[in-house]
């Protein structure tokens, strides 16, 4: 079973209305028992960093998914800012992240004459660095649909998977194991999102 | 580098989707769930739909309609109309909605924005600014506010918007072009992105739009009705032919 993450910040439904429509069971939740009985995870994004990061910890998720995901290699997708929350920090937050990726999470600040607009909305092409997981038969570029003020930099260069351009090259796609975090929102990527998570279903352990 | 949106804009009256010249004279288009079906599988970038049922009318949005228009809505959706609340946003979020759209509400209480931002990220909450030649903001097309559009979109992303959506009442629905002087006024003051609204009659108005710095147009009647008799037609330009448009 999948576990959409439920942390109270998520567009949680547009998540669960894809993997309807490709036809694999799914369930939102924050209930502990749920997350027990689930062994894929999906950490939707849609809310701020401090946010969301205190509602997991509040809510006990943490610990249970640090074992799930840690201990029991369960494949866990990190959306938007649920691959920002796998990092160790984020300038928009005084919380630390989950820190299962080595990086921290920056803002984008450009220069008030550029035409660099922020947030970053839009489709963006992403070039891939690996075809294989998640991005396997998806042409290399593709476009995805981004929606961020905020973006990950990694701290060692193998775990980058794909890159974006927006000002600068920023990691889209980033995976240590069998931990992956995508920058955009497959679930909003039409035909190249449902493939993306028809992907990340074959991902079993 | 992410490339200029073309947003199909939806307008939400009664539960059917409409189209209006100037903020009235609605007339039918389409079933809504028929509608945003056709817009995704055109691959269009993302959806704009406005509730313009009269604030009488509209104590809260219309969410079990909205789900049922999203269940097979695979690109992007901001929503506005009836939002007065965080309460409002909350629901909308949790239902598969991705920005939320103020308006009204604004005029009384802009510190929504931050309020709803700080749970849901600047990103999420997007503003609307309706405009008249005139340059000053308008409530609807029989209430100006008594402010100018440039201060007003200045201090909306003072309180944290992360878009600001602008129609211009007097182009809506007349093919007249996008209003390319109110794009310069403002595209190069705000920090954060403008998508600008009213007029757009062909591919080279949206062009024009994003060379006067606009990150985005929501386009209505272009995208729905075949001239010269407005028959209603929905359509959406392929990869190919915005490749033409847009060639650098």
């Amino acid at each position: 079973m999948i576990a959409i993450v439920d942390y109270s910040a998520g567009n949680t439904q547009s998540i669960k209305n894809m993997l309807d429509f490709i036809g694999v069971d799914s369930i939102i939740s924050s209930n502990k028992e749920d997350l027990e009985n689930s062994d894929q995870f999906i950490l939707p994004g849609v809310g701020h960093f401090n946010h969301s990061m205190l509602y997991l910890k509040e809510n006990g998720l943490i610990e249970i998914l640090s074992r799930k995901v840690l201990h029991e290699n369960c494949p866990i997708l990190g959306i938007c800012l649920g691959m920002q929350l796998l990092t160790n920090s984020s300038e928009e937050s005084s919380v630390n992240g989950l820190g299962w990726i080595e990086g921290d999470t920056k803002k984008f600040v450009f220069n008030s004459e550029t035409h660099w607009k922020v947030p970053h909305t839009g489709w963006c092409n992403v070039d891939f660095k690996d075809k294989d997981g998640i991005l396997n038969q998806i042409s290399n570029p593709s476009e995805f649909y981004f929606n961020h003020s905020y973006y990950v930099s990694c701290q060692h260069e193998q775990h980058v998977i794909a890159t974006s351009n927006y000002g600068i090259t920023f990691p889209s796609v980033i995976k240590k194991a069998h931990i992956w975090g995508v920058q955009f929102h497959p679930e909003k990527s039409n035909s190249s999102g449902i493939q993306l998570f028809r992907n990340f279903i074959a991902q079993q352990l | 580098m992410s490339r200029f949106r073309i947003i199909p804009t939806l307008l939400l009256k009664q539960r059917a989707i409409c189209k209006g010249i100037r903020f009235s004279h609605h007339t039918y288009v389409g079933d809504p769930i028929n509608t945003v079906k056709l817009f995704n599988d055109l691959n269009a970038d993302e959806l704009l739909i406005l509730n313009i049922d009269s604030n009488n009318e509209i104590k809260s949005p219309d969410y079990q309609f909205l789900q049922s228009m999203l269940k097979h809505t695979f690109i992007p959706v901001t929503y506005g109309g009836g939002i007065n609340k965080f309460d409002h946003a909350q629901k909308l979020f949790s239902i598969g909605v991705d920005r939320i759209v103020l308006h009204a509400v604004l005029f009384s209480n802009a510190s929504l924005i931050s309020e709803i931002a700080s749970v849901y990220g600047n990103q999420s909450v997007v503003a609307c600014i309706n405009v008249k030649n005139d340059g000053y903001v308008w409530l609807n097309p029989s209430h100006k506010k008594s402010i100018a559009v440039l201060d007003w979109a200045k201090m909306l992303e003072q309180e944290g918007v992360g878009e600001i959506v602008v129609q211009s009442i007097d182009r809506e629905g007349t093919y007249f072009g996008l209003d390319e002087k109110l794009i310069d006024q403002l595209s190069h003051q705000l920090q954060i992105p403008l998508i600008i609204s009213g007029g757009a009659s062909s591919f080279q108005d949206i062009e024009k739009a994003r060379r006067f710095g606009a990150s985005g147009v929501s386009v209505g009647s272009m995208f729905m009705y075949k001239r010269p008799h407005r028959a209603v037609l929905i359509q959406y330009p392929d990869s190919k032919t915005l490749d033409q448009v847009f060639h650098d």
